[in-house]
């Protein structure tokens, strides 16, 4: 029985959780190794998830605690600029915007990448979001406003030099 | 860009990440790797932070062999044998690869026993049921036999008890009962009808759900 929900689960949800693991990391190899780790532990500890119905929840702290494990390893990898990038067909002008959000996020500090995905890809509420990673509210809020400001001067710079 | 940043990141967030490149990765591949770490964690668990399952196998058999009563009184069919929890028996667990080493001497004793009423991967499977109930808090464990499933109370949920189905491998049926301190798994396999008890608490509560009615309980053989 676990088998069997647990490969319905992963059917539907892995693409998902792929691109959750790629906006933390940026690196395609990398992606694939966290959501591999988090599905792994969630496959181990499927009947006490699905019996709390908190599987999402699970999943997305597993991803999350994978991407902070595959930050502590020595030989972790690091994605060159432009690695990883969008490979659907998309306009020049998606592209380029594309490319410099792409650019902006990267060069978060690892911390606040994390709350960026977690609120504003995940959906989560700041509560939630000091839940997921173990940290207070105010850490939360002081990174979000942080990396939002970040991302503001990151996309001005890019749109000071696309129009230049 | 300000204004999108305050008003837009999320749509734009979702429409970067439509673009990953989402690798085809087959589920089975996903299934298996899940099942081998499931497998690795028993193995530890029998060998390192749960070495109480191997122990209390190694009592159960004792208690069956003639001439080893005296040294480990046959309990009533209320109260299971337990055995202490690992740190009070850390002799009887090798250094070096535990797990297998204590599945060793278990199945070697078993041998020398003769008989069979339940293999090693069937206690296995059932202890594997509660892993993510019962971890190292488990301070007691104990194994116990019952020829029905009926005679082991396995039909009824007595009062107090929160009882659900279970899904244990090679077992036509079992079931898991808890209460606030103690947990029983109880699964019903072609040789016979097999319980597993394990208690946060010092001692195992007076009335358990599913009870061994045997006067012999803990007539538990293994076989390879």
């Amino acid at each position: 029985m676990r088998d069997e929900e647990f490969a319905v689960y992963v059917a539907e949800r892995r693409p998902q959780l792929f691109r959750a693991a790629w906006l933390l990391c940026g690196d395609s190899h990398q992606a694939e190794d966290i959501v591999q780790a988090a599905l792994t532990r969630l496959y181990v500890a499927w009947p006490r998830v699905r019996r709390a119905d908190s599987i999402d929840a699970y999943v997305r702290r597993a991803v999350v605690n994978a991407h902070l494990d595959e930050g502590r390893r020595p030989w972790r990898r690091e994605a060159a600029a432009g690695e990883g990038l969008p490979e659907v067909a998309v306009s020049a002008s998606a592209v380029e915007e594309h490319d410099a959000l792409w650019r902006a996020l990267r060069a978060l500090p690892p911390g606040q990448r994390r709350v960026v995905v977690l609120r504003h890809w995940w959906g989560l509420s700041v509560e939630e979001t000091a839940a997921d990673l173990d940290v207070s509210t105010g850490t939360v809020k002081s990174q979000t406003s942080a990396a939002l400001a970040a991302l503001r001067v990151a996309l001005a710079d890019d749109l000071t030099k696309e129009t230049s | 860009m300000t204004d999108l940043i305050d008003t837009d990141l999320a749509a734009r967030l979702y429409h970067l990440s439509d673009g990953a490149p989402v690798p085809t990765v087959a589920t089975a591949d996903d299934v298996r790797r899940g099942r081998g770490r499931l497998r690795r964690r028993r193995l530890a668990r029998v060998g390192a932070g749960g070495t109480t399952l191997a122990v209390a196998t190694v009592t159960g058999l004792a208690l069956g062999v003639p001439g080893t009563q005296q040294a480990a009184p046959a309990p009533t069919a209320q109260q299971p044998p337990a055995v202490q929890a690992p740190q009070q028996a850390p002799r009887q667990v090798p250094q070096q690869a535990p797990g297998e080493a204590v599945a060793a001497k278990v199945e070697a004793l078993a041998r020398t026993q003769g008989h069979a009423v339940v293999r090693l991967d069937q206690l296995l499977a059932m202890s594997s049921v509660l892993e993510d109930d019962f971890g190292r808090e488990t301070t007691q464990l104990a194994i116990g036999a019952s020829v029905t499933w009926q005679g082991a109370g396995a039909d009824e949920c007595p009062a107090g008890w929160d009882c659900r189905d279970a899904d244990v491998a090679d077992a036509s049926r079992a079931k898991v009962a808890s209460d606030d301190t103690t947990t029983q798994v109880i699964a019903e396999f072609p040789q016979g009808v097999v319980i597993l008890s394990f208690t946060t608490a010092d001692a195992f509560p007076a009335d358990l759900a599913y009870r061994d009615p045997s006067p012999d309980p803990a007539g538990l053989r293994l076989r390879d």
